[in-house]
């Protein structure tokens, strides 16, 4: 389902190009679930902006779904991350003006054009315990009750591929734990391929794999 | 949930500053509708009320636009008077030729009292029979004006001659040029001069109707001096000509010389007091063939005692006079417009570092660069269309509040009630300079980066 090859992504700063990510190979197989752990700093974050099409790597292969992303316009991307792929922040990033539904319909929207996925966004929200929190806005849900809209957000257009960063944000681990567990249910009953980053080594093992990224610290790229 | 809805939700959110700068737009839309509304209306009401008024023969030492102004349009005061002798010569040479000029009428007009506010205005039969303010594609009258309720006064040319005549015996024997014994009498005015024919508009505003009586008055207001003695019969209501026509009354001229206070003939006047002497306003003048109205100016140069005034003329120099004027203002207006469009373009563009963050979610969630420029267009769209649509309304509601007014202190009529093609048009590109107003904020939206917004610290 995800197979990268030889991805390297650097970026700039002060006239140096610093590398962000660098992956020699990595494979996750169709509904696999696995984590991605590593110190602050390897390009976790980075490796989900890769693999999700927002940022093309400098070199290297990355194919999503049969699909080589490298190879894609910015707007076909756009259109591949919107119908394939879901995605939980780290701060969940709910849009503060709309409420629990229409956070989650924003998923639908872009996959799926104005007035649809009314249904499946409902569902999920009942599946994640928020259907009597429709109406409410994030400013007045839990922390906890803010990460299951997120993923119910990320899930209602029933990705091949979802992925999250570091999923628990700042909430209670176990409270965080719980919900994990629940969008890992909810993303095998989808036969959705999950990958988490998180440096939280007791998240990972709820995953099936957990893989390693090598610290980067230190490894710079010659100037270009 | 669609993609108007992010938009209309975004305006919502930043309520305030929405307000303050659609307000903007709808001033700048109004002022421009409004300026428009005076302009055209003002222009039709001065071209299309004075097709019926070719030569108008008026006091020599005047503007010719104060002559024009003051008998189509009763603004400003008469400006002075001219001799009987004038009409008598133009109306009895009628029926061959003026000058060489074929002659359709000369109708006398005199000016000076008031009813409430509106002109009374002194005239013959002919004013009902012979003046047509509609005119064929070759200039020539249609029809004269019409009485849709009761009749007209019934006052002559040749009973006017003889009055004056009678007036001019009765100003010799008071100033002593002549021996006799009759004494004017003021406060006996036959019944047939008291008879009063009323302007559309003056029924209406007034409440009056057939059998009413008025009390003309010299001047208005406090200082208004009512001729008690001239209390007048309405006898007939005409036809509305949404013109300056339906804002005053019509009586017989001669009862406008038989007020006491009115003087006939100048006091100081030293020659002979003939008939001919007696003072009136104007003449209304329609003389056959295209040159007519220049051969009337040159004759009236070289008179001492009147001169001719052509309305086209004088009304295509005043619009020539206020077009200044009205240019500045649009230029203003415009101003303001582009101001508002300043507006929603420094409000957007203010807005977006605290929209960046949302807007990389929505990019994460799929969107699409265009989609993003939609949203902020729309937005910019949505604000100086509501903003044009409640100028333009504003416009014609200023226009019906303060169309009375405006007519009280300027003579010009202003109605709002009429939506033309110009203010869709107005809404249109106001919606549409927004529109583009909105495009670089759009464009600088549309090009944040989503990696480093998405960052948690952010």
């Amino acid at each position: 389902m995800i197979e990268l090859r030889g991805v390297e992504k650097s970026y700039r700063r002060a006239g140096e190009r610093v590398l962000a990510c660098a992956i020699d190979e990595l494979d996750v197989a169709r509904g696999e679930q696995i984590a991605v752990v590593g110190p602050s700093g390897c390009g976790k974050t980075t490796l989900l902006h890769v693999i999700s099409g927002l940022l093309v790597p400098d070199k290297g292969s990355v194919k999503v779904a049969d699909t080589e992303l490298t190879q894609l316009s910015e707007s076909q991307r756009d259109r591949f991350r919107a119908t394939h792929l879901g995605y939980v922040h780290q701060s969940f990033h709910l849009l503060a003006p709309f409420t629990a539904l229409e956070n989650v319909l924003l998923g639908a929207l872009f996959a799926r054009g104005g007035g649809k996925g009314r249904a499946e966004a409902c569902a999920l929200l009942d599946r994640v315990g928020l259907s009597d929190r429709l109406d409410h806005r994030p400013s007045e849900l839990s922390v906890g009750q803010q990460q299951r809209v997120a993923v119910a957000r990320a899930l209602v257009n029933r990705p091949a591929i979802l992925l999250a960063d570091e999923p628990l944000g700042n909430q209670d681990p176990e409270t965080g734990r719980q919900v994990l567990a629940l969008m890992l249910e909810i993303a095998a009953e989808m036969d959705t391929t999950v990958l988490i980053v998180t440096h939280d080594r007791r998240t990972a093992d709820q995953m099936q794999r957990v893989v390693e990224l090598p610290s980067l610290r230190g490894v710079g790229v010659a100037n270009a | 949930m669609r993609l108007s809805t992010l938009a209309t939700r975004s305006i919502r959110q930043r309520w305030l500053t929405s307000l303050l700068t659609t307000i903007s737009i709808v001033l700048g839309t109004a002022l421009v509708a409004f300026l428009w509304l005076v302009a055209d209306q003002a222009d039709q009401r001065f071209n299309s009320s004075s097709k019926g008024y070719r030569v108008i023969l008026g006091p020599k030492d005047t503007s010719p636009l104060g002559i024009v102004l003051s008998t189509i349009f009763h603004i400003g005061k008469s400006p002075g008077v001219i001799p009987f002798g004038v009409y008598r010569e133009v109306h009895d040479s009628r029926r061959w030729k003026f000058a060489n000029v074929g002659l359709r009428y000369a109708i006398p007009i005199v000016k000076g009292d008031e009813y409430r506010g509106f002109p009374i205005v002194g005239t013959t039969d002919e004013w009902f029979t012979q003046f047509s303010r509609e005119r064929d594609s070759e200039g020539r009258p249609i029809r004269p004006l019409k009485i849709v309720r009761g009749r007209r006064f019934r006052f002559s040319h040749e009973q006017l001659v003889q009055e004056f005549e009678r007036v001019a015996r009765e100003v010799r024997i008071e100033r002593g040029i002549d021996e006799g014994s009759e004494e004017p009498d003021h406060s006996h005015i036959p019944e047939q001069l008291r008879e009063v024919v009323i302007g559309s508009a003056v029924a209406k505003r007034l409440g009056l109707t057939l059998g009413d009586r008025i009390v003309p008055t010299h001047g208005s207001g406090a200082l208004a001096e009512a001729h008690s003695e001239a209390l007048c019969t309405v006898v007939g209501i005409l036809e509305e000509t949404y013109g300056p026509i339906d804002t005053a009354l019509y009586v017989p001229l001669a009862l406008m010389h038989r007020v006491e206070g009115h003087n006939a003939v100048h006091p100081e006047e030293k020659g002979e007091i003939t008939a001919d002497r007696i003072e009136i306003s104007a003449v209304i003048i329609d003389a056959k063939g295209p040159v007519a109205d220049q051969v009337f100016r040159s004759k009236f140069q070289r008179r001492p005692e009147a001169q001719a005034a052509m309305p086209r003329y004088e009304i295509r120099t005043l619009f020539q006079m206020v077009g200044n004027i009205t240019l500045a203002l649009r230029g203003i207006s415009y101003l303001v417009l582009i101001v508002g469009a300043i507006g929603i373009f420094v409000a957007l563009y203010n807005t977006m570092n605290e929209r960046r963050r949302d807007i990389a979610i929505m990019r994460a969630l799929g969107a699409r660069r265009t989609q993003i420029l939609g949203i902020v267009v729309f937005e910019a769209l949505f604000l100086s269309l509501a903003g044009a649509i409640a100028g333009v309304f504003a416009a014609h509601g200023a226009a019906l509040g303060l169309g009375p007014t405006l007519q009280k202190l300027t003579g010009v009529p202003l109605s709002g009630a009429v939506f033309g093609p110009r203010d869709f048009a107005l809404i249109l590109g106001v919606a549409v300079m927004g529109g583009l107003a909105g495009l670089l904020p759009a464009i600088r939206a549309s090009m944040t980066d989503v990696a480093r917004y998405l960052s948690p610290d952010r």
